[in-house]
This record gives structure tokens, sequence and C-alpha cells, in this order.
């Protein structure tokens, strides 16, 4: 199971990322992101990015809660 | 000036800095992708040009300057832009001079960022005094032609490049895509266009994920071993050795000669430049530790040059820094150039590269290793990757709407394409310009 798990990583700019990790952050993000959107419809446009904006900080915030990053960092 | 407007822009300066400087550790990340839309989101928002200049000029020092800090202390690149140091800095770190050539990169980023502005000015006088003399509007000039000048850039970069045949041959394609793209969607502003060709090769090598000879050809074992030296005290001492030494001098020529190259790539100039510099050093260590200096001056020389002689002496993208990072400051639909006016932007440019310089090369003396250490442990790839197609998306969609996200995933995935087959980012922004030459010639 575990060898399974670790051939599930691909190269992506040059670090080691999960597929299915990424697919649902994307998901994550462009989901809150959607809300943001539709929930303010009806105001100007910069307050509906500034919102967009937070949606995506948010984001950012849940998915490094949710994910490690996959290196193994030493200190020396 | 009103009290407000410098508070901004004192304000926004930090902010760029600051944010930047942890962007510039983030391993990968390339130096178009991040900076083009932090500068469309300030347009967005409607601030004042000299407050965007401000923000502008120090993301993008703060961001040449933490670039290099990974490849010192990992060997991995930070970015697009530190690759040609890759080499040099695996040699030092071989050795256990990880710290002394983190210090020694930032003295040189310090120095090669004077070296560029003092260029770029040169360069932008030396333009004024031309159209003084011979009472010949250069500017003017290439602006009434320049849809023919971003064509010869196109053509320039693709006999420059590594894959000329290519480069070439997709001018023409790569422009008819945008063409098609307009048609279809009228509406749309430069800002998608922008970020399709920024975040194409992401959204390409994620699409191609989709296939499973392409994820087998990615796919790695294990996490990312990574390790990373401790600091070293700093103090004046260790500032007085850092700044001066063998490096100053062939640091400051090279940079401010290499700032006279600025239609050309940085990535480039900085390979052939960074090289010629320390070719005559016998003493290996100390030509490594040369190179690493002299290369980051020469990448900050360049990219400084070129954003300053593009805004200044020919008010448009003739470099390739200018034409994909600083794409946003030359869209006509912002009018930035118009309202800037020489004397106050260029005290915000020094104003803002100072205050970068300042914060980020205190920070990386002092607690290089700290941070990267703290960036690396908790925020992962897969939230980085996220964020930038979330803000595209986000960008895109404001603008256009659904169908407009569509139509640019479409560009972006061709771009991507293009790039993936070799064709680099100042090629691809260039055929972006030249479209208005072919749409004035079907049309």
């Amino acid at each position: 199971m575990k060898k399974c798990k670790t051939r599930d990583f691909v190269k992506m700019w040059g670090e080691h990322v999960s597929l299915l990790h990424l697919v649902i952050s994307i998901f994550i993000n462009i989901g809150l992101v959607l809300i943001s959107i539709y929930a303010t419809a009806t105001l100007a446009r910069e307050y509906r990015l500034m919102i967009g904006l937070g949606a995506i900080c948010l984001a950012l915030i849940v998915n490094s809660i949710l994910f490690k990053p996959k290196r193994n960092v030493v200190s020396k | 000036m009103e009290t407000v407007l410098i508070l901004q822009i004192v304000l926004f300066a930090i902010l760029g800095s600051l944010i930047y400087i942890i962007i510039g550790i983030i391993p990968g990340t390339d130096e178009t992708s991040v900076l083009a839309p932090a500068a469309l989101l300030l347009f967005a928002f409607h601030l004042h040009p000299l407050v965007i200049l401000s923000f502008f000029i120090s993301a993008m020092v703060s961001l040449n300057l933490t670039d290099s800090i990974p490849t010192a202390l990992t060997s991995i690149p930070g970015g697009v832009m530190s690759t040609p140091l890759v080499e040099s800095a695996k040699f030092l770190k071989d050795r256990g001079l990880v710290t002394k050539s983190i210090r020694k990169m930032t003295a040189g980023s310090v120095y090669g960022t004077f070296a560029g502005l003092a260029g770029g000015l040169i360069v932008v006088g030396l333009v004024s005094l031309i159209t003084y003399l011979a009472e010949f509007d250069l500017a003017a000039f290439v602006k009434l032609y320049s849809s023919y000048i971003f064509l010869g850039g196109a053509i320039l970069l693709s006999l420059l490049s590594k894959k000329k045949f290519i480069s070439l041959a997709m001018i023409l394609p790569f422009g008819l895509v945008i063409i098609a793209a307009r048609l279809l969607v009228p509406t749309m502003s430069g800002t998608p266009y922008f970020l399709a060709i920024t975040c194409g090769p992401l959204l390409f090598q994620l699409a191609s994920m989709l296939f499973a000879k392409a994820r087998k050809d990615a796919s790695v074992v294990g996490h990312k071993e990574i390790t990373i030296e401790k600091d070293e005290k700093f103090g004046f001492k260790e500032l007085k050795e850092t700044m001066g030494g063998k490096e100053l001098v062939p640091t400051l020529t090279s940079s401010f000669l290499s700032s006279f190259l600025f239609f050309l790539s940085p990535v480039g100039v900085t390979m052939l430049a960074g090289e010629m510099s320390a070719q005559n050093i016998k003493d290996p260590e100390q030509k490594a530790l040369t190179s690493v200096t002299a290369m980051n001056g020469i990448k900050n020389s360049t990219y400084l040059a070129g954003i300053i002689v593009s805004l200044f002496a020919f008010a448009m993208p003739i470099s390739p820094a200018a034409a994909g990072p600083g794409g946003p400051l030359f869209s006509p639909e912002y009018n930035f150039l118009a309202q800037l006016e020489f004397g106050p932007a260029i005290g915000v440019i020094i104003f803002s590269l100072v205050v970068a310089l300042l914060i980020t090369s205190f920070l990386a003396f002092k607690y290089a290793s700290k941070i990267t250490s703290v960036v690396f442990k908790y925020i992962p790839q897969e939230a980085v990757i996220s964020l930038l197609i979330g803000l595209a998306f986000l960008l895109v969609f404001l603008d256009a709407g659904f169908k407009g996200v569509l139509v640019i995933s479409i560009v972006a995935l061709i771009a991507g394409f293009f790039n993936k087959l070799g064709v680099s980012y100042g090629v691809l922004f260039m055929s972006f310009y030249a479209a208005g030459f072919w749409q004035a010639l079907i049309l």
C-alpha cells in the first residue's frame, strides 16, 4: 500500500506534487472563488475583486493546512 | 505630492518587497507568472500609477534577489532566472560555503540593481539626445511602427533562442490564435491574454497529466530530500567582508555593460556575461564566488534596465522583461504611461528599489536559512499552483465571464504547448503584440 502511495507523486515546477492533492486544492480554490463571485454579483467590480482575492487567500491557508509539502527538510 | 499618495507609495513598496521575498523563495516559480498577475491586480483596483510602479519595482527587485537563495541552499533553482547559477552554487555548497555564497549573491544583486539603474538612465538620455540633436522623434517613430517592431522583436528573439526554427514558425500561428480569440470575445481586454501566456506552461503541464504516458514520465518516488545549513552570525565585520572583496569590480563592470543588452532575454545575458566575467580566475573557489556574484548582478541589471528603457525611452515594451512581467504597464487599456511623469516616476523607482534592497538584503544576510526552512516546511507546491490558477480564473472571469475563461484556457494551452516545444516567453509575448500586424494585413 505504501509503495503504491509514494508512486503517486509527479514532478511539477521541479517539486514533488501529489496529483490528487493538486486536483483537490484546485477545486477548493476555484470553488471558493466561484462562491465569492456569485455572492457578490450585485456589487461593483472592485469589491468583487477584493472579495475574490480574500477567497484565494483563504484557499491558500486551507490548502496549506490540508496538505503537507512533499519535502523532507533537514537542518544542519 | 499629497501625503496620502506618498504614504501609499511607501506602504506598497514595503508590501511588494515582503510578499515577493516569500514568492522568490518558493522553488520553481517563474517570474513572469508571479509578477504579471500582481500588476494586473493593482490596475484592477485603479491605484495611482506611481503606487503601482512602486509596488512593481520593489516586488521585482525582491523577487530577483531571493530567487537565488534556494539555489544556494539546496541547488534547486528558485525560478527560471536562477538556473544559470546552479553549477557554481552547487560547487560552493559542496565545499560548505553556502552562507558565503548567499551573501555574495545578495551583494551582487545590490550592485547589479544600481548598475542597471545607471545603464537604463544612460540609454534613456541617449535616446532623448538623439531626438534633440537630429530633430528626429525616435520614440514617436518607434511607436508608429510598433507592430513591425514587435514582429522584428519576435524574429530577433527567435533567432537568438535555442529552438530557432520552431520559434520562427509559430509567430504567425500564435498571432492567428490571438486574432481568433479576439473575434470570439471582442469585449475582452488585454489582461486575460497576459494571463494566458504566463500561466500557459503550467496549465499545459497540468492538462498533460490526463495522459498516462505523461504521468509516468513525470512520476517520482517519495518526498524530496532537502538539507538546509543553519544561518551564521552577521554583523558589521561580515557586512564589510560581503560588500567588498575581489568580486566587486567584475560584478559592477559586467552588470553595467550588460544593462545595455536590455533587449535580450535576461537569462541568456546572465549565462553569457556571467561566465565571461569569471573566465580568467584560476582559483576554482574564487571563480565560483565571482560567478555567482556577477550573475546575480547581471540578472538584476538587465531586468531593471529593460524596464526603465521601455518605460521612458520608447514607451513600449522593447525588452523581454518589460514585455512579459511588466506587460500590464504597457497595456493601452490602462493608459499607464501617459499618466507618468519622468521626474516623479524615476524618484519612485529609486525609492522603491532602495526600500526593497534594504529589507530583502537585511533578511537575506541574517535569516536566509530560517525563511527558506519555513517556506519549504509549511507551503505545499499544490497550494501555490492552485493559487495561480485561482487568481487567473478570477481575473479572467471578472473581465469576460465564462466564455472568456473558456477561450483563454484554449489560448493558454496553445501557448503552453509552444513553450513546451521550446518557444520562450519573450517570443510568445512579442508574437502576441505582433498580432496587430497580421490583423491589419488580413482585415
